[in-house]
């Protein structure tokens, strides 16, 4: 798999700055609101289960890959890069079945005293899944026409 | 930053694209067109890099006409 990694050049490796930042901020930001939110000043606790810090990090890692799906720094071949992006919207996919059958079937909540339930929870992994297929997507459509304005 | 019209032009005289030229001069194509369209100001190496394969010198790429600012 490693035979394929291709190195960034120097606007690419900018770009791979600025999405770890984006990150990280975004991880601290979250974090910290959620600290607030939950232990000092009004008491909250929005997720079933102490899923809170699990939903923050998955996020921040999304925004992560997005941006390089974004930017186009995933530093992996175009093959392994497709790959990579049928596997994010199948697991997405797959997500939000289960999130639709516990819901429809199980006849589970979304929300519940207050706090969002666990399979709502798994829903929203799924959806954050399908998006970085989708930035992908939206990313070549941007790419072709680009391609297409070139010699303009 | 304004276009680099002058790159462009060079690029299309020896028929490359911008694929082509920035394979040429080891980016991305995405690189190559931020370049061409004034959105990144290469680094100095890049920009020797990109004259020896389009056979220009830095000033008739990269330099600014008095005009342009």
């Amino acid at each position: 798999m490693f035979k394929n990694v291709k190195g960034l050049d120097e606007l690419q490796l900018i770009k791979r700055g600025n999405a770890f930042k984006h990150a990280f901020f975004t991880l601290v930001g979250s974090s910290l609101v959620n600290i607030l939110l939950v232990n000092h000043v009004l008491g909250i606790e929005w997720a079933e289960g102490g899923r809170e810090e699990l939903t923050i990090v998955l996020f921040s890692l999304m925004v992560l890959i997005a941006e390089f799906a974004w930017h186009g720094i995933i530093p992996f071949g175009e093959k392994q890069q497709k790959a990579f992006m049928v596997l994010y919207a199948v697991t997405g996919l797959f997500l939000v079945g289960v999130c639709v059958y516990d819901l429809v079937f199980e006849h589970a909540k979304i929300f519940f005293n207050g706090q969002v339930t666990p399979s709502a929870l798994v829903g929203f992994y799924g959806i954050m899944f399908i998006m970085i297929t989708v930035v992908y997507m939206l990313r070549q459509i941007t790419l072709k026409k680009e391609d297409a304005a070139q010699d303009e | 930053m304004p276009k680099n019209l002058k790159l462009k032009a060079a690029r299309a005289a020896l028929d490359m694209t911008q694929g082509q030229l920035a394979e040429a001069s080891g980016v991305s194509r995405q690189t190559m067109n931020a370049i061409e369209k004034g959105d990144y100001s290469p680094s100095v190496k890049l920009c020797v890099k990109i004259c020896k394969v389009l056979g220009k010198t830095l000033n008739e790429l990269f330099w600014e006409d008095e005009s342009d600012v």
